[in-house]
């Protein structure tokens, strides 16, 4: 069966500076690179500029965002805005321990995908591949 | 530990075993019994028996309190006192809240041997050294712990208890000289003198910085800074436990067990040699080294893995640097059950594992326990799960029975078995990083990183195949979950606070004082380029927390002279 010559996904993953936690985000890194997808992984940033600047740079399709301290809705909500304030339109997701209360909230912030404590790696995989696709 | 001819008489049983067993599982039913081993890799039989536990020399375990030490430092456990339950604490904005929970967990229980606990932890800004007024700290102010930047935090959560007798540790990677600095300023202020103090300094930055992966200086650096604050605890504050082995996030990093205790003693090994050489004698330092142990989930091997670390520890202080001071052949141990085994699905479920993970703990005589509350999964833990972390403790202690004898497995054929083969397994990976140049060598090289780097992968195929049982993960599975309710904190009124009352702060200062301070803390910083020349750096950095440098400034210092580092 003859498919249309897809060009590479490729996305984003990072995570705040201070995030102590990186077991979770280098295992969808893995997961990510294992299933065919580019990522660029940007081990820290210190702030949300920083990651606008380097998505735009590499020209992904995505900025996924790990945080395991609680920090999720500031980054959320900052991201988001540096993002429309730059005039870019680029999915964003979520994964950490994010409580399911605030999956919603981050949804509705305009978050793509939060993928908290019980999610699979292939989850998140299958995930981007939908979403990708759709753009 | 068994004569011959009773060995011969097991020999006998144990072929009459083997001969059912033959006969019913693989004759009769055709099956076969899958090969099992522990965490550490050591491959397990169906039963033990005195015959594998017949060339361990009696004098290897002894009694409690006699040398080795594998059964307990002294010659009663808990029939002289219970293990200390120590709860790490700390969130929200301001030292006051943080200093609410400690006051109510010391209500419902939670104590040292002696006094208070006052055990705390930074928020993410105050731990990677950011003032809360900072760019750098903007959304991490009040997040994970709470804001300590300056001595008015330290004294909104130390104000009214006798620093003679409470126990006070700040939970710090790279600030934790500063921190320790303003301690002692602040104590100063009230008329204490350094050698009352009473608590302990982490000083294990360069786990952490591996463990967590975050920002530090590169480790040969780090390391002079940890010999500088040991240096300065030996000397001047005989009461401080100036070091924190940590094989806590070791384990967090799904090290087995016998891999966590090569990382620690491998750290301890060259610590103390670094002590050495500048200038400090070893049964002074030694003494004051205390420990974080994880706990996981393989119950028989964590028991084991305390029991051995004991005897390694105490073999090597004796063999290697020849101390003969039972203080420093003595290693006092802290558990932390593991946070990598709690789960955010069926919460309840983790009050089963911290169950057994202290349980372990006892059985395996540690000194003490920081039990993770159930909930840690899904959120910091509220009021109600730090309390029932604690009722496990006292469950046990009051009701289980497991307290009333000294090493209760002590003798088991299994358990002694397996402490020995850990022994083994632990020593073979230590004598390995030593012949790779040492701890802090095999950190810069990456090989300590890899070796983790390997187990979070192993793990995680696991899991995912269903080789690796994680209950209401990948079995046991519920759709609906349960609602818990989860603790937050306003996180941007925090932060509001907090950058409000360090601008205060910053202003109350006589800003040439500051100034110069931090000039001197440069460089004294600068002038230390070898651990032999350790001793000038904290007294200076005193001198900044007198002139009230904050957190923040000290940190920066440090940064400008060091240098940056990440491990991957």
């Amino acid at each position: 069966m003859e498919t249309a010559k897809k060009e590479k996904v490729r996305v984003l993953l990072t995570r705040h500076v201070f995030e102590g936690h990186d077991i979770g985000l280098r295992t969808i890194v893995n997961r990510c690179r294992e299933s065919g997808i580019e990522v660029i992984y940007y081990p820290r940033f210190k702030d949300l500029n920083e990651v606008v600047k380097v998505a735009e740079e590499e020209d992904v399709g995505l900025i996924g965002i790990s945080s395991s301290t609680g920090a999720h809705l500031y980054l959320s909500e900052v991201l988001i805005s540096t993002l429309k304030e730059k005039g870019m339109v680029m999915p964003v997701i979520v994964g950490g321990i994010i409580p399911d209360k605030d999956a919603s909230t981050l949804k509705g912030l305009g978050i793509a995908g939060v993928f908290g404590p019980g999610s699979t790696p292939d989850e998140v995989v299958s995930f981007i591949f939908t979403l990708l696709d759709r753009h | 530990m068994t004569d011959e001819k009773n060995l011969d008489i097991v020999r006998q049983m144990e072929d009459e075993w083997q001969k059912n067993y033959t006969e019913k599982y693989e004759k009769k039913l055709r099956v076969k019994i899958p090969e099992s081993h522990t965490e550490s890799g050591i491959s397990l039989k169906p039963v033990y028996t005195p015959l594998d536990i017949s060339d361990i020399d009696y004098s290897d375990i002894e009694m409690p309190g006699s040398y080795p030490y594998t059964r307990g430092l002294y010659p009663l456990t808990y029939q002289y006192q219970p293990w200390m339950t120590q709860q790490i604490h700390g969130y929200a904005s301001r030292a006051e809240e943080t200093r609410e929970r400690g006051e109510k967990l010391a209500r419902e229980g939670m104590k040292g041997y002696k006094g208070a606990v006052l055990f705390v932890v930074p928020d993410l800004a105050s731990a990677y050294g950011y003032d809360p007024d900072t760019q750098e700290a903007r959304g991490m102010v009040g997040i994970g712990g709470t804001s300590v930047n300056s001595e008015e935090d330290i004294r909104i959560i130390c104000d009214g208890y006798d620093l003679k007798k409470t126990r006070v540790g700040f939970s710090t990677k790279t600030t934790c000289l500063p921190i320790l600095a303003m301690y002692v300023a602040y104590a100063e202020r009230l008329g204490y003198e350094p050698k009352d103090l009473n608590g302990q300094s982490q000083n294990r930055r360069k786990i952490s910085w591996l463990g967590q992966n975050t920002r530090d200086h590169p480790p040969q650096e780090q390391l002079k800074l940890q010999v500088e604050l040991i240096k300065y605890c030996v000397e001047h504050m005989p009461r401080w436990n100036h070091t924190n082995l940590c094989g806590y996030v070791v384990g967090e990093n799904c090290a087995s067990p016998a891999q966590e205790m090569a990382f620690m003693l491998s750290e301890a090994i060259e610590l103390i040699e670094c002590g050495i050489k500048a200038g400090l004698n070893p049964d002074d330092m030694i003494p004051r080294f205390s420990a974080q142990m994880h706990m996981g989930m393989d119950f028989f091997e964590e028991i084991c893995k305390l029991r051995a670390f004991r005897k390694m520890w105490a073999k090597t202080i004796k063999e290697r640097f020849g101390c003969d001071k039972a203080a420093s052949q003595q290693f006092r141990i802290h558990v932390h059950t593991g946070g990598i085994n709690l789960t955010a699905q069926q919460p309840l479920n983790n009050i089963t594992r911290a169950t057994l993970q202290v349980l372990a703990s006892v059985l395996g005589s540690t000194q003490s326990i920081h039990t993770s509350s159930y909930d840690e999964a899904l959120s910091l833990p509220s009021e109600d799960a730090a309390i029932t972390s604690l009722r496990v403790n006292q469950i046990i202690l009051n009701e289980s029975g497991a307290a009333k004898v000294c090493d209760p497995l002590g003798g088991s054929y299994y358990v002694e078995w397996l402490t020995d083969k850990l022994e083994k397994e632990a020593w073979k990976i230590t004598g390995e990083i030593e012949k790779r140049g040492g701890f802090t060598q095999c950190m810069e090289t990456g090989w300590l990183w890899n070796m983790l780097d390997q187990r979070i992968r192993t793990w995680r195929q696991e899991v995912d195949s269903g080789q690796r049982i994680i209950v209401g993960v990948n079995k046991y599975r519920q759709e609906e979950a349960l609602e818990v309710p989860e603790f937050t904190v306003d996180q941007g009124v925090v932060e509001k606070m907090a950058a409000q009352r360090i601008r205060e702060w910053k202003q109350s200062r006589n800003q040439d004082e500051v100034k110069n301070a931090l000039k001197r803390v440069e460089a004294a910083a600068r002038g230390y380029m070898s651990v032999d020349q350790a001793g000038h750096l904290m007294p200076v950095l005193i001198d900044a927390a007198r002139a009230r440098c904050t957190l923040g400034e000290m940190v920066e210092v440090f940064f400008q002279v060091y240098g940056q580092a990440y491990p991957c």
